[in-house]
């Protein structure tokens, strides 16, 4: 409950950069997304951890994307100068969704 | 005219009735004595005071209008339904207004003066621009201060479903419909967000091995039709709409839905949700949900519904045993229609 919002704002800017983050993993994402999906199916149980190896690997590309643009503006602090990165406009061009098996 | 007036206490608001509830007990709750103690078998679901500081945060962000679409959308079409009533109303009462949606399509010509009613005070302080003359009430949609049969039209844009006693919320404002008056509500339906709910419910279970409501509870359509007709309305209309949006992804649906002062309210909500969690819901939701463009859709189901308070004038259901005329005869209905013009 600080006042000044600082915690709020910090938390805040980090999960800011979690839709670049997946946008960056559409591959792990994907296979992550089928392994729960083929749970879903009649006669699939979904239980925990069922999908952890796809898990893993999603999140450690998640992890792992290193931050090159500037962080996105927060509502709370003044906005940012002219020729920042524009992050509500970035969405996933480009991202071909495929599965590579390994 | 703008001015906002603090809801009176339950205890002096309302019907000015001659009769206390029998026991003496003069000067409590006029509410109970007109509409009972809270419905029973009605669970206090949703968490009043934490509802009101969202929308109060929601509506002070420094760009309202960024995340205000579908309340705009939503407030546009009931506007829609009250010009497509043949009369004016010269006195109306919006209830949940937020910032004022619906009076922003309306016209002078048809709505005389608005009272918009909200819990928030900073959305009754932005409110959006609007031709009718305004008075801006601080007042709960369950507790409305006014008296019976004071509004022609009571309007209401999604804000009803986070109302914990709906039956009594319907009564209330029959109760401040004048007779021949006509209720237009719009509220979040059954359908709304199922996307955001089945990826949240699979990702917890096959994270945590459990999972907790994170999307709050709608109503049913046949439930709206029952409770309509219980608080007293007649001739009701209820029908359907769907609206989705498309989004980067799931994040920026929950960004959205927070914008709108629309998060999680309930009482049983878990207070924290994992990164992880989030991370692997926002897979399930762009791999089973996902549009061909890489966007993911969100639906919204809108009902909408209206109902009229009884007055002599509105057309009855004919008594049985009065036709004139048999559906046996209906291929010479050419025929009849002409001998009943001369």
């Amino acid at each position: 409950m600080s006042g000044t919002g600082a915690v709020w704002s910090r938390v805040r800017s980090r999960i800011q950069s979690f839709p670049e983050r997946l946008a960056t993993c559409g591959v792990e994402a994907a296979a992550y997304g089928k392994c729960v999906q083929a749970a879903t199916a009649p006669g699939g149980d979904l239980r925990r951890n069922l999908c952890a190896k796809e898990f893993e690997a999603l999140r450690n590309c998640f992890v792992a994307v290193v931050r090159t643009a500037s962080p996105p503006p927060s509502p709370f602090l003044p906005p940012a100068p002219a020729g920042s990165a524009a992050y509500l406009g970035a969405w996933p061009a480009g991202r071909v969704v495929e599965t590579v098996q390994p | 005219c703008r001015r906002l007036v603090l809801p009176a206490p339950p205890r002096e608001a309302g019907c000015g009735c001659g009769g206390g509830p029998p026991s003496g007990s003069r000067g409590a709750s006029s509410y109970s004595f007109l509409f009972g103690d809270s419905t029973p078998g009605v669970v206090n679901v949703f968490d009043r005071v934490l509802k009101r500081k969202q929308k109060n945060w929601a509506a002070q962000l420094p760009e309202p209008l960024k995340y205000d679409y579908l309340k705009e959308e939503v407030g546009g079409r009931v506007a829609d339904r009250v010009y497509d009533i043949a009369r004016d109303f010269p006195l109306v009462l919006d209830i949940g207004s937020g910032r004022g949606y619906i009076a922003h399509h309306l016209n002078k010509e048809v709505v005389g003066k608005i009272f918009q009613a909200d819990i928030a005070e900073n959305a009754l302080k932005n409110t959006l621009e609007t031709e009718i003359p305004t008075v801006r009430v601080l007042a709960d949609e369950e507790f409305l201060p006014f008296k019976e049969n004071t509004f022609d039209l009571v309007v209401s844009s999604l804000s009803l479903h986070w109302v914990n006693d709906l039956p009594r919320a319907f009564k209330q404002i029959h109760y401040v419909l004048k007779p021949d008056g006509v209720f237009i509500g719009a509220m979040f339906g059954g359908d709304t967000l199922f996307e955001l709910r089945c990826s949240l419910q699979l990702a917890e279970l096959e994270r945590e091995g459990g999972f907790s409501p994170h999307i709050s509870p709608f109503t049913a359509v046949s439930d709206l039709g029952h409770l309509l007709g219980r608080a007293g309305f007649n001739t009701l209309t209820v029908d359907t709409d769907e609206i989705q949006v498309n989004f980067p992804g799931m994040f920026e649906v929950m960004e959205d839905l927070q914008g709108m002062g629309e998060s999680n309210c309930s009482w049983n909500r878990k207070p924290l949700l994992h990164r992880e969690t989030m991370l692997a819901a926002a897979a399930i939701y762009q791999e089973m949900y996902g549009n061909e463009d890489g966007s993911v859709p969100a639906t919204f189901q809108i009902y909408y519904m209206i109902g009229w308070k009884y007055h002599d004038s509105q057309a009855r259901p004919a008594q049985r045993g009065s036709a004139t005329v048999s559906f046996g005869d209906l291929g010479k209905i050419n025929t009849l229609m002409s001998h009943g013009k001369k």
